[in-house]
């Protein structure tokens, strides 16, 4: 693939996912190995505060720096945390051996960890989110110029998904002006008296344009920049395959949000082998069905931000 | 306004869709809704399914029937039938020259009742009604489609001025067969509120 020198500013991807264990380090990790294969300057920060392990999933098993020295050091530059992995495109930010309070950033930390990720030198960004709706988790997600949920055809998942999904919103409404939070509030307390619970996020914004258009618009252009992909891990049956089309479909009614539907992943018991030989997988089985997945994905994605 | 769903939106498809296409939307949207499918696990209780699968089966009831369809499609097509009835109140459009499928669109736009509440939303609306994109006014007025984004947003912070909003608003107004003046008094009025 013959893709040009690139020199605006990094984008910067987060994966999340409601439940934990659906592979979002795995998916991070080999995105960012993706991209570099296509000789993207990739750096993958590991933001699972207090329990990170993408240096494992890259393969990458001794690191020098950690992403606490940020935090620190005054004067620390960013971009000397980066470690080098193995392809020379594919960098990594890690939080091993981390402080132990890391998991509970403050705000101003996470605002310092925001604008230094702006610094980075590189073309693809990739943040490994930690599972659960936690704010840290939810900002750096919003912070993101694109987010991925990762899921796995699984209940668990795909519930803990749509909470994590409503928590989002709840977050990006916050930063309304109030006179349209209170409006949303008298809305939903509304749907909670008459309906015994609060209907869909599509009610509520129907409701909004209906009785309050400009308040509703207000919402209509946030929610407009927030770009939103799904990614299916560990695929079995072809069934599987379909449950991102089917979630798409389901964001629209319940949502009103697009949804785009970036690809699966099979589920492959190599994956635990590259874990246990310390390897990237992505390096270990470059021929995998998984691999060519990945490359397709982000050869779609450079070429995309190229055209646009 | 609110944005109530057509039979077409239920279903998931276009309203060009080919009677093929029909009956397969409907299988597919009905496996989404089925009361064990994992794609809507937990974001619907059941009676809120039922209303969901009441409303695809009477979508595809009358999407299936190509008489029922025709008469639905009429039904829908509101704008059309209103524009037809508000002949009296036609306003002369400014004479230009579109190259695009626009030409069609608006040699057969006739001139559009003002609704009460004239604002950006209803504008756009009426505009989208006609299948009118911005860039064609935006072609035909020579102004640019930043302004007419923000008399639509009611974004008018990032005109030049007010004197530029009223003969923009006044512009786009002809563009989408509203009369002007009258526009511009009533969207003038609604900011003031």
């Amino acid at each position: 693939m013959n893709i040009p020198v690139c020199h605006t500013p990094a984008q910067i991807w987060a994966v999340a996912s409601g439940k934990g264990g659906v592979g979002k380090s795995f998916i991070a990790a080999n995105l960012a190995m993706a991209f570099a294969a296509h000789e993207q300057r990739t750096i993958l920060i590991d933001l699972d505060l207090g329990s990170a392990n993408a240096h494992t999933c890259l393969g990458i098993n001794q690191t020098q720096h950690t992403l606490s020295q940020l935090l620190n050091h005054r004067d620390m530059n960013i971009n000397n945390l980066v470690e080098r992995g193995h392809n020379p495109f594919i960098g990594l930010i890690s939080g091993s051996d981390d402080d132990f309070d890391m998991a509970n950033l403050k705000h101003f930390q996470k605002l310092k960890i925001m604008r230094n990720i702006k610094h980075l030198d590189a073309d693809y960004i990739i943040l490994d989110l930690g599972a659960g709706t936690g704010f840290n988790t939810l900002d750096f997600f919003l912070f993101a110029d694109q987010g991925i949920l990762a899921v796995v055809p699984e209940p668990t998942s795909i519930e803990n998904t749509y909470r994590f999904v409503k928590s989002l919103l709840a977050r990006k409404l916050k930063s309304l002006p109030h006179q349209s939070q209170t409006l949303i509030h008298g809305i939903l307390n509304k749907q909670k008296k008459t309906m015994g619970k609060v209907q869909s996020f599509a009610a509520l914004l129907n409701d909004m344009l209906e009785k309050h258009p400009k308040h509703g618009q207000i919402i209509q252009t946030s929610l407009a920049t927030l770009n939103l992909n799904l990614m299916v891990n560990q695929v079995i049956d072809p069934a599987d395959i379909k449950l991102g089309e089917s979630m798409q479909v389901v964001f629209q009614r319940y949502f009103t949000l697009a949804l785009n539907y970036l690809g699966y992943l099979h589920h492959d018991a190599h994956v635990v082998r590259a874990l246990k030989q310390r390897e990237s997988y992505f390096q270990l089985y470059p021929q995998s069905r998984n691999a060519t997945c990945l490359l397709r994905i982000t050869e779609k994605i450079i070429t995309k931000q190229h055209s646009s | 306004m609110s944005q109530q769903q057509t039979y077409y939106d239920i279903l998931n498809i276009s309203p060009e869709a080919s009677a093929l296409d029909i009956v397969k939307a409907y299988r597919e949207i009905k496996s989404i809704y089925q009361p064990n499918a994992l794609a809507t696990f937990s974001l619907y209780d059941k009676h809120e399914l039922e209303t969901i699968n009441q409303q695809i089966e009477e979508a595809y009831a009358v999407l299936s029937n190509s008489a029922a369809r025709l008469e639905y499609d009429k039904s829908i097509n509101k704008p059309k039938s209103q524009k037809q009835i508000n002949k009296d109140k036609t306003t002369s459009l400014q004479s230009r020259q579109p190259s695009t499928q626009e030409v069609e669109t608006r040699h057969t736009m006739q001139s559009v009742a003002i609704p009460d509440k004239v604002n950006g939303q209803s504008l756009r609306n009426i505009r989208k009604a006609q299948h009118i994109s911005l860039e064609y006014i935006a072609n035909t007025t020579n102004i640019p489609k930043a302004y007419l984004k923000a008399i639509e947003h009611e974004d008018i912070a990032l005109l030049p001025g007010k004197f530029y909003l009223k003969s923009y608003l006044k512009q786009y107004a002809a563009s989408i067969g509203l009369e002007p003046d009258q526009v511009w008094e009533k969207y003038q009025s609604q900011l003031k509120d």
